[in-house]
């Protein structure tokens, strides 16, 4: 039985090896992937019926293949597990995951690269579950750096455009900084803890602590200088929300993902919405005794959320490019996540995680079908009026708006719901009229872009926009189902969701709040019904060059958002400037005429050493003979002389 | 008057030894008589059968100790795992020669017995537990040597190898005899336990003394040349340049191992004279990995570099000796063979690249080689990682474990030349890799590869990355092997 939880991750593991070694043509490698993919996917299924057989407290499947790393103090088992927390993430990448591999089939068609595109995406899919599925933070890191480098493989995968290798690049820079504080914490938890296990596990009949149930050991421990003593939970804590920030696209180091969309659209809707972008979220709710354990940490935790969440979300109202609208929504959609970290809703966090997989995914394959039926247009100012050429995609796309605009019973609303409720009954007054605001510019920045997308007429006539494929539609339509009954899992009567999760997060269900609820809704329809309105009765003046409609409200205020706030500029400024500056310096001078001139005079020095060596190897005898002899009377010399 | 006693003798203690010896004549006269001409391989197959029944036979010895012939002869693990490592060398150089001496046609079957000659005065050295017995060994060892050198006759380079090494290898004998006389004139004894016994009744008197420290250096002296510590190593180059080159490699692991492996006996045996042992072999090791990598660094004659870069590799493994009552003796070993397997390997490849009447010796002539020969290329590469000691081989394991038992015994300074002149033997090393992988061929040179050479190279190959991959069951049955030693 334990083994079975192996083929979930070994699967598309098998897939990625096979699209490297074996299959040369597209159609095998798109089949052989997607296949992979779905079996996992219902081996998943298979394990999880299994796992809710057991009773509510031995929901927790663990299997140790072999001693990973095994050195006197350090000991990792190469282990991974099923619990409540990790058997709904897996639901999500696999699920999720298999419907983009299916929809990459008919996107993908006729790329030259398409089978290295699908060896790539069954590795992403392989390394996301070790991420989710990792029985200690070893595995999960070996998850962690090998969906980043999935997602750096990815966003260049057409690296002849120079954009897609910067935004690869600056996508794997930003995320190791980040990467830089996980390990520092890993190596605090290590440090602290002597263990790197989650939980208790046993290995070859020894039983190995997890430091998850050990936190209370080390409350009230502290770290640092004399005059600044540090909480220890705090400072592990810390490191891991640097971590969390750069994974999970976090102020302040959010503008890598914007960037990211370079990569292939159902890339973008995988990686970089549904899935990976998730794995801070997950990785603070499985520590979320460490994070409990430092109040300072949580409300770090939830301000960088909620600023998050507002910046990336008045940074989406004013981009012209569809995908980039997406890509800040979903930047800011992961700071209501974060921020729900922040309050200790994690529940709420892991239900907006799973409703946003699904209705982002749906949005991003929406857009993607946008783009290939308008032949890789993304300019919206080029687009409207085009819910006449693609009705599937058209409707679709309006459930995937109004479920993360949060319209009633979509399943945005009710996962955004129980975080907005939340913050209201903790008393977070200050966040939760953030959030709120967030919401209602959520709702705007959608109906902006259904309008400028679907309504009036097409701008630009130079391609003639058709409807895509079944294999892409089919996906869509999945999502869109899943999109207006995924709230269902967590609603306020039922809450599903909080009793599965219950043995991993003990939390009690959220109070639903009426007032609050009919608030958000009638602010959500007000706000998308806004947007809506200016850019149906502005759809002809808009054009490429030309000013925003509401530029004329907020002035110069819009440059200010389409430019998300001026972070890369600013980044520029101060860090990678200075930086290429400090580069250039050693390049151009410190090595040529430090370093080179050191190491070249060592080397020279050495060379004519050598050539002393040579010359006394004359190739006579008798030359060999007298140093031979010359060596016997230092020897004797010293000895006789010396040694006595 | 007494009858003349004859001590009892074990013969079982001497099996290997015994079936190499007796092997190799029987198969001289095997080879006059019953192998035609020109099919002299057969002689050689013959004899690496021999080399692997001695192996063997050494199995049922691992469990036995003792020694016999009034103790000049000893018979332990240490021994035995010696004498493991010069077969597996031996039948190595056979390997590569199977193919070579016709193609230079030099093919005579006395080689193969010649070699297993010499392989028997390794392993007699090995188990000497007397000087006696020890000169015997160097001398059976040295005077078959000083034939193969010359074994490519019409050619004047081999020739002239050949007179060389015999002029200078007479000399430093003489040395090593005359040594073992003044010892014997000061203690009365040529055994090593005698020698031991009698620095054991300090003080003696002062004239004794000066004969014993003045025969000491004299032995000394005479290992030195053996192994070509700076500044007994003159011969080295040339030797190795002008003698066929499966001699050359089998000279350069054989003889260098057998006469450290005696030295390291010498030294554990009598302890008692560690202190005036110890400076003289600091100042040689020092010169040694000095001179030898500098000598290795202007060289653009492979076959000569190899040379010198056996002389820096000798310097290292005498580390090893110096703290051999601690961990040395083990690191000693393990370094030994990793050496052997990893040297043989490079022999090999540059055998292959050998073409008949002109040596590509030069740098130049491994330029592309990995467009040409990807395989061969690789595995050159490989052995030259490890031989400038870069992980995952078998030389870095070697280094590692040398250096980390001379700097727990005290030798940190050493240490610190040993690190840095290896960095300098990583320049040399890496330049033939950069020339097979980053450069085009200068001139076309042929590779020829024959069963005999694909296999020698493979087995150094594999046993180079394994004992640098997965080092830990070699040391447990190094660290078993010392166990009789008393290391």
């Amino acid at each position: 039985m334990e083994w079975l939880i192996w083929l979930i991750p070994l699967l598309p593991f098998i897939g990625f090896v096979l699209n490297v070694f074996v299959i040369r043509r597209e159609r095998a490698a798109g089949l052989v992937a997607s296949g992979l993919v779905v079996a996992s996917f219902v081996v998943a299924v298979l394990a999880i019926a299994a796992l809710s057989g057991l009773p509510e407290e031995e929901r927790r499947i663990m299997s140790v293949s072999w001693h990973w790393i095994n050195t006197g103090a350090l000991q990792v088992p190469f282990g991974i597990m099923l619990d409540p927390l990790t058997a709904v993430m897996v639901l999500l990448v696999t699920g999720v995951g298999a419907l983009i591999h299916v929809y990459s089939i008919g996107y993908m068609h006729g790329d030259p690269r398409v089978v290295r595109y699908f060896a790539y995406l069954n590795l992403f899919i392989t390394m996301m579950l070790f991420l989710v599925m990792g029985n200690n933070m070893l595995i999960l890191f070996l998850g962690w750096e090998g969906v980043g480098l999935c997602s750096f493989l990815l966003i260049g995968f057409w690296f002849e455009r120079a954009e897609a290798s910067d935004a690869a690049v600056k996508a794997f820079v930003v995320n190791r900084i980040g990467d830089a504080a996980f390990i520092l914490g890993m190596l605090a938890i290590y440090a602290s803890f002597g263990t790197l296990n989650f939980y208790e596990v046993s290995v070859g009949g020894q039983v190995q602590p997890g430091f998850l149930e050990r936190v209370p050991e080390i409350i009230g421990q502290t770290i640092g200088p004399v005059w600044q003593p540090i909480a220890l939970t705090t400072a592990i804590s810390f490191l891991l929300l640097i971590g969390a920030t750069g994974k999970s696209a976090q102020f302040p180091l959010f503008v890598w993902l914007p960037d990211a969309m370079a990569g292939p659209t159902p890339v973008s809707a995988l990686i970089h919405a549904a899935t990976m972008v998730t794995g801070g979220v997950y990785m603070m709710t499985r520590n979320e005794a460490l994070f409990a354990a430092s109040p300072t940490t949580q409300s770090w935790v939830l301000w960088i959320g909620v600023l998050t969440a507002f910046i990336a979300g008045t940074s989406a109202i004013a981009q012209w490019d569809i995908k980039r609208v997406l890509a800040y929504s979903t930047v800011s959609q992961l700071g209501f996540m974060v921020a729900a970290c922040g309050m200790g809703a994690y529940v709420a966090a892991i239900f907006h995680l799973l409703t946003h997989g699904i209705f982002k995914a749906l949005l991003f394959l929406g857009a993607g079908s946008v783009i290939h039926g308008t032949h890789e247009t993304q300019d919206m100012r080029k687009m409207g009026g085009l819910r006449h050429a693609m009705p599937t995609t058209y409707w679709t796309y309006l459930v995937g708006a109004g479920a993360l605009a949060g319209i009633v019973p979509l399943a945005g609303f009710w996962s955004k719901d129980e975080i907005l409720a939340h913050a209201l009954s903790h008393d977070h007054w200050p966040q939760l009229i953030i959030l709120f605001l967030t919401s209602l510019i959520t709702a705007f920045y959608m109906g902006r872009q259904v309008a400028l997308i679907f309504f009036g007429q097409q701008r630009d006539s130079h391609y003639h926009a058709h409807e895509s494929g079944r294999v892409m539609t089919v996906p869509l339509i999945a999502l869109a189902i899943g999109a207006i009954i995924g709230g269902a899992i967590n609603l306020p009567w039922g809450h599903w969701l909080t009793d599965w999760l219950k043995p991993v997060l003990h939390e009690e269900a959220g109070k639903f709040n009426l007032a609050l609820a009919l608030i958000a809704t009638a602010g959500a329809v007000g706000a998308s019904y806004l947007g809506w309105w200016i850019y149906t009765r502005n759809a002809a003046k808009i054009k490429v060059g030309g000013k925003d409609p509401a530029y004329r409200y907020s002035g110069d205020i819009w440059d200010g958002l389409e430019e998300a706030w001026y972070f890369d500029r600013l980044y520029r400024r101060i860090i990678v400037r200075p930086f290429q500056r400090l580069g250039s310096f050693l390049a151009s001078v410190f090595d040529p005429q430090g370093i080179d001139g050191l190491v070249l005079g060592v080397g020279v020095l050495f060379g004519q050493a050598g050539e002393q060596v040579r010359r006394f190897q004359s190739g006579y005898v008798r030359t060999y003979a007298l140093i031979f002899t010359a060596g016997v009377v230092i020897v004797l010399g010293f000895v006789l002389l010396f040694t006595r | 008057m007494e009858s003349l006693q004859i001590p009892p003798v074990d013969l079982r203690l001497l099996t290997p030894l015994l079936i190499v010896v007796g092997w190799a004549g029987a198969l001289l006269l095997i080879d006059v008589f019953f192998v035609p001409d020109g099919r002299k391989k057969i002689t050689g197959y013959l004899a690496i059968a021999g080399l692997a029944v001695a192996g063997l036979a050494g199995i049922p010895l691992w469990n036995l100790s003792g020694s016999t012939f009034s103790g000049m002869l000893v018979l332990d693990r240490y021994s035995l795992a010696l004498t493991w490592i010069f077969l597996i060398a031996g039948a190595l150089s056979i390997a590569v020669a199977l193919d070579y001496l016709p193609r230079h046609a030099i093919e005579q079957g006395e080689y193969y017995p010649l070699i297993m000659f010499a392989v028997g005065g390794m392993i007699l050295m090995a188990q000497s537990a007397d000087l006696i017995t020890l000169f015997l060994g160097i001398e059976l060892l040295s005077i078959t040597l000083y034939i193969l050198t010359g074994f490519a006759y019409p050619r004047v380079a081999s020739e002239e190898a050949g007179m060389k090494y015999l002029v200078l290898g007479a000399f430093a004998a003489g040395f090593f005899v005359y040594g073992i006389a003044l010892i014997f004139g000061a203690t009365g004894a040529t055994s090593l336990a005698g020698i031991a016994a009698y620095l054991g009744r300090q003080p003696f008197a002062p004239q004794e003394e000066t004969l014993f420290l003045a025969g000491a250096s004299l032995v000394l002296i005479g290992f030195s040349f053996k192994i070509a510590l700076v500044p007994f190593h003159m011969w080295t180059p040339d030797v190795y340049e002008g003698s066929p080159t499966p001699v050359a490699a089998f000279m350069s692991v054989g003889t260098k191992g057998a006469a450290l492996a005696a030295l390291l006996r010498v030294t554990l045996a009598l302890e008692e004279a560690q202190t005036f042992w110890l400076p003289i072999l600091a100042v040689l090791a020092a010169a040694t990995m000095i001179l030898g990598n500098l000598g290795a660094l202007g060289q653009s004659n492979l076959k000569r570099m190899l040379a010198y870069s056996s002389i820096g590799h000798a310097g290292y493994i005498l580390l090893g000796i110096m703290v051999a009552a601690e961990r040395g003796a083990e690191a000693f070993l393990f370094y030994i063979l990793a050496y052997t397997l990893t040297n043989l390997g490079a022999f090999g490849v540059l055998i292959a690249l050998e073409q008949r009447g002109e040596a590509a010796w030069s740098i130049d002539d491994f330029a592309g080689l990995y467009q040409r020969r990807p395989l061969l290329a690789v595995a050159m590469a490989l052995f030259m990682f490890s031989l400038a000691g870069v992980p995952p081989t078998a030389g870095f394991m070697g280094k590692f474990f040398i250096f980390t038992a001379a700097y727990a015994g005290g030798l940190g300074w050493l240490v610190l030349i040993g690190v840095l002149t290896s960095a300098i033997a990583a320049y040399y090393y890496l330049r033939v890799v950069v020339k097979m992988f980053m450069q085009e061929p200068v001139r076309e040179v042929r590779p020829e590869l024959t069963r005999g050479l694909n296999t020698e190279i493979l087995i150094a190959g594999v046993a180079t990355l394994i004992l640098g991959l997965l080092p830990t069951p070699i040391v447990l049955l190094v660290e078993r092997s010392l166990v009789a030693l008393g290391g």
